[in-house]
């Protein structure tokens, strides 16, 4: 009988730990920013980010390539970079002028150490930036970075005059 | 010895009968033993046989290919027809009101649809019921078909384009145990072979009973093969009904049944039956015979369906539901029968089935392995990375870039130009090649290798390499740019005798016999003067032209010959589409791709071809040369696009003409996409056509009927604008000379040359609506 009541409590302790264990990743979940799709930004991102997010979604590429941009940088977030490049990639596809986008897809691939993909996406996105001289300065700004992460001092001094030149 | 003698004649009469009676034990014995060493190395051989097949066939799944799948948003260029074509395309089924994943209906200007799961790279795309509401050639919104809730973009699932099986022709949908419906599964038992789960791969009761029934009704009315004999002999496909034959399946099918499982053999023969003729596919298994029938899973599938497909295994052609609707229905009403009298259905789902009628014959063919010509390009860069074995036994799951709405209008488009062409002309055997590519993703959205789609043999598109004529001068101009001429640069277009191959003279001349004496260097491109191109060609250098026609990403040696400079090089179309996607997208070499994703069959990522750029030639310059390309469609050799597309469009573009007409060519590309045309005889005889009267017009037709976007150039910084002096210059047909505006990179405009008092940003920065509101009116030009 003993034997029986431990093993009952045994039991019901089990349930607990089990319950506990299937809830508190929900609670994670709700807390998690929205599911892939919708267009509202990132609780943690930066308020120029946001702006930068914002901007590309409403005067350029629309709510779907937005949306998009945004599931893109949610898995750039969990470190899914393959997923995030994906998410980039579609977002490209709506909108293959976007500048911004091509941007991000810069900064995606300095993420993972690809200096080389990292500047020829800065590049791009430059020759398509037209008017919007903060983005191109950002981009020799990551030029800048880039080269320096390269051993190129010739090319980080030619960015660096850009960078100033567009401010 | 003495004894032996002795006892010799005793045994005598012994002695004669004794050898006979060995002899003959011997010779049974030996008869029997070959007999037996026979049967087993024959039943060994049989088994080693029915073993290799069955466990090929259970472990080789063709690898599939999907085209893209499309991406449905607001304000995206599409009609409620092209999406239900496409739809189709993708085994949709139309209905009455669409509630399962896979059905639509449509009302007007309202599609509603249910996508189905589908695992992509990114993850799964679970199945959602949306309404998608049209107006003015565009979507207008797309809501949640239940909650009525805004989405900003649906990915619908892609449809299958083709598989690679080591069988050509054949295609199947696997299905494991656990997929085959429990009432399917009840009715092959009831109508095939009742004692399956007793029977130990033959039945002699069936056979006897079949045979009492042929005898009565004096014709072949019943089999007495089980399902595990049907299957054998499903392995080996031999129709020939004879005794020898039935015997070897007789035995291979109780030698399947030692080794595998009722469970097994069951899903085998439901993968293996042959149920019908697809066009030149056979359709094997239910799985795609419920597809093919239905257009819905297995899964999905009512009674009747079920009744209907049992039915078949009869006589897939006998029974066509599409060519024999009344017989396939005595089947089917015949099947259900024997259904209820098994106990499978009750009486009134037998009254319910029994109502349904037989579906009408969907005449719609499916995209399955319809477009030879793009899957030979999937197969060709999948040989790159992966063996033939993974290809046709893995169930590697392909996504590609093909976009059937393009692909479609280029097959349509281009059969029409040839017809039309054939008809004012002399040839009559006229064949052509096309390849549609993203200006800015160079992602392959259609190939054409030849004017018959389905016609899976010369791909011209890949494999025809022909004289590039002028389509390489943009190649020679822009090495020019690179290397101090500008745009209003004068050349001489003015005879001249070259040193070709093998110390021979050359003399070129124009097209049009004709000398235009000193002409600006746009000029000269636009009007495609031969001339002005050797000579500028020779003053920069053959070799350097060649070197960047490298660069442009023509992965090819190029003797340095001044014939060179005229496109004495042959190409097949698919190197141009990858030698003018540079130029497309500014300069930068993208190279071309077919697939996006290669999975497994459990959706795993296996590989992904992602977007990788790389600058090859400067954005100033590129913007030079393109602003020269646009001269060509709007005052130059490809002016005659006038007539297929609105000038506000604004594309850029070059003809191509080679000696005596052989080779009809044209590229161009629009703000969204490049494509290339080639059109000639296959025996390289003169077609009468050069690359305006030939290739241009399909190009025209081509993008015309695929809603193309305005071409607006990217203006880098560091361009400076002028009207540059051009009085100097000979005359020339060409109007507004003294008032156009020139593109120079900062620093190089020439002398005299007069800077605009406003920035002629016009055409640049054009509204964005206007530009839209052009492109629909250019339709209905």
């Amino acid at each position: 009988m003993k034997c029986g009541k431990v093993g009952r409590l045994w039991h019901i302790f089990r349930l607990v730990i089990l319950l506990s264990a299937i809830t508190l990743p929900l609670h994670g979940c709700a807390r998690r920013a929205p599911v892939e799709g919708v267009s509202t930004p990132r609780q943690e991102e930066s308020p120029a980010r946001q702006e930068e997010a914002a901007a590309s979604r409403e005067k350029e590429s629309g709510a779907a390539a937005g949306a998009l941009l945004v599931s893109a940088r949610q898995a750039e977030q969990a470190g899914q970079f393959s997923r995030a490049e994906m998410a980039l990639e579609r977002a490209l596809r709506l909108a293959p002028r976007d500048a911004k986008l091509w941007r991000e897809m810069a900064l995606l691939k300095l993420k993972q150490d690809d200096y080389g993909q990292a500047e020829q996406f800065c590049l791009k996105s430059n020759t398509l930036a037209g008017d919007d001289r903060e983005l191109t300065r950002k981009n020799w700004v990551t030029l800048e970075k880039i080269y320096a992460r390269l051993g190129k001092t010739e090319k980080v001094a030619e960015a660096r005059r850009k960078a100033l030149a567009s401010e | 010895m003495a004894t032996k003698r002795k006892t010799g004649p005793k045994k005598a009469p012994r002695k004669k009968y004794r050898p006979l009676r060995a002899a003959f034990l011997k010779l049974t014995l030996l008869a029997l033993l070959i007999g037996t060493v026979g049967f087993i190395v024959y039943g060994s051989y049989l088994d080693k046989t029915i073993r290799r097949k069955f466990d090929g066939k259970r472990w080789s799944i063709p690898a599939v290919v999907y085209a893209r799948p499309l991406e449905l948003y607001v304000d995206l260029a599409l009609t409620p027809e092209t999406l239900e074509e496409e739809l189709q395309l993708g085994g949709y089924r139309r209905e009455q009101a669409a509630k399962d994943p896979g059905g639509y209906e449509r009302g007007g200007n309202v599609i509603r649809l249910v996508t189905r799961d589908f695992a992509f790279a990114d993850g799964l795309e679970k199945s959602a019921a949306v309404t998608v509401s049209f107006s003015g050639q565009r979507i207008a919104s797309i809501k949640r078909t239940d909650s009525g809730e805004t989405l900003p973009l649906v990915r619908l699932d892609p449809a299958r384009i083709g598989s690679f099986h080591p069988r050509e022709h054949e295609d199947r949908i696997l299905l494991a145990r656990k997929d085959l419906p429990n009432l399917l599964v009840k009715t092959l038992i009831a109508v095939e072979d009742r004692h399956f789960y007793r029977h130990f791969g033959v039945d002699p009761l069936a056979v006897i009973r079949a045979m009492f029934a042929n005898i009565r009704a004096g014709e072949t009315v019943q089999g007495g093969s089980t399902l595990t004999q049907q299957l054998v002999k499903n392995f080996f496909l031999d129709n020939r009904r004879t005794l020898w034959r039935k015997i070897n399946e007789a035995v291979m099918a109780v030698l399947l049944e030692m080794h595998y499982s009722k469970d097994e053999i069951l899903t085998a023969y439901a993968n293996e039956i042959f149920l019908g003729q697809d066009g030149g596919r056979a359709v094997h298994g239910f799985g795609l015979a419920s597809q093919f029938y239905f257009r819905r899973d297995l899964a999905d599938i009512s009674p009747a369906q079920i009744a209907l497909l049992v039915g078949l295994i009869k006589g897939p052609s006998y029974y066509d539901p599409r060519r024999h609707v009344d017989r396939c229905l005595q089947r089917r009403q015949a099947v259900l029968d024997m259904m209820l009298a098994e106990g499978v259905i009750d009486r009134e789902a037998h009254k319910t089935a029994l109502a349904v009628k037989i579906e009408e014959g969907d005449t719609f063919q499916s995209g399955f392995n319809r477009y030879p010509a793009f899957l030979a390009l999937v197969r060709r860069h999948l040989d790159r990375d992966y063996h033939e074995e993974d290809l046709t036994t893995d169930g590697l799951k392909i996504l590609t870039t093909l976009d059937p709405q393009v692909q479609m209008q280029v097959e349509r488009e281009l059969s029409k130009t040839l017809a039309a062409l054939e008809k004012q002309g002399k040839r009559q055997d006229l064949e052509g090649a096309v390849v549609v590519s993203s200006r800015e993703g160079g992602e392959i959205l259609a190939v054409a290798g030849g004017r018959k789609p389905r016609d899976s043999g010369f791909n011209r598109a890949l494999d025809a390499m022909r004289p590039i004529g002028s389509l390489i001068k943009p190649a020679v101009y822009l090495t020019a740019l690179q290397n101090g001429y500008t745009l209003a640069s004068p050349v001489q277009d003015v005879a001249l005798t070259l040193d070709n191959e093998g110390g021979k003279k050359w003399r070129p001349a124009n097209f049009d016999k004709k000398e235009h004496g000193r002409v600006p260097l746009y000029e000269a491109l636009a009007h495609s003067y031969n001339l002005a191109t050797v000579r500028t060609g020779m003053d920069i250098g053959v070799e350097k032209v060649a070197a960047n026609v490298r660069l442009l990403g023509v992965d090819r040696d190029f003797p340095p010959l001044p014939s060179f400079l005229l496109g004495a090089a042959p190409m097949t179309p698919l190197e141009v589409s990858q030698m003018y996607q540079t130029l497309a997208s500014g300069g930068f070499y993208l190279p071309q791709r077919v697939i996006g994703e290669v999975l497994t069959a459990d959706n795993k990522l296996v590989k992904r071809y992602g977007l990788s750029v790389e600058q090859r030639f400067g954005p100033e310059l590129v913007f030079l040369l393109n602003t020269a390309l646009k001269k060509v469609v709007s005052e130059g050799t490809g002016r005659g696009l006038g007539a297929y597309l609105p000038d506000s469009l604004q594309a850029a573009g070059k003809t191509g003409t080679s000696d005596d007409l052989r080779d009809s060519w044209f590229v161009g590309f629009t703000g969204d996409r490049l494509g290339v045309v080639w059109i000639g005889c296959d025996d390289n005889k003169p077609t009468g056509l050069t690359g305006a009267t030939g290739a241009l017009v399909a190009w025209g037709n081509i993008m015309r009927s695929l809603h193309p976007q305005v071409l607006e150039l990217a203006e880098p910084p560091g361009i400076e604008w002028g009207k540059a002096d051009l009085r100097g210059f000979a005359q020339s047909g060409s109007e507004g000379r003294a008032e156009l505006l020139l593109p120079f990179i900062a620093g190089s405009m020439p002398q005299g040359a007069e800077r605009p008092s406003a920035s002629p940003l016009v055409e640049k920065i054009e509204d964005a609506g206007a530009s839209i509101f052009n492109t629909i009116r250019g339709w209905f030009r």
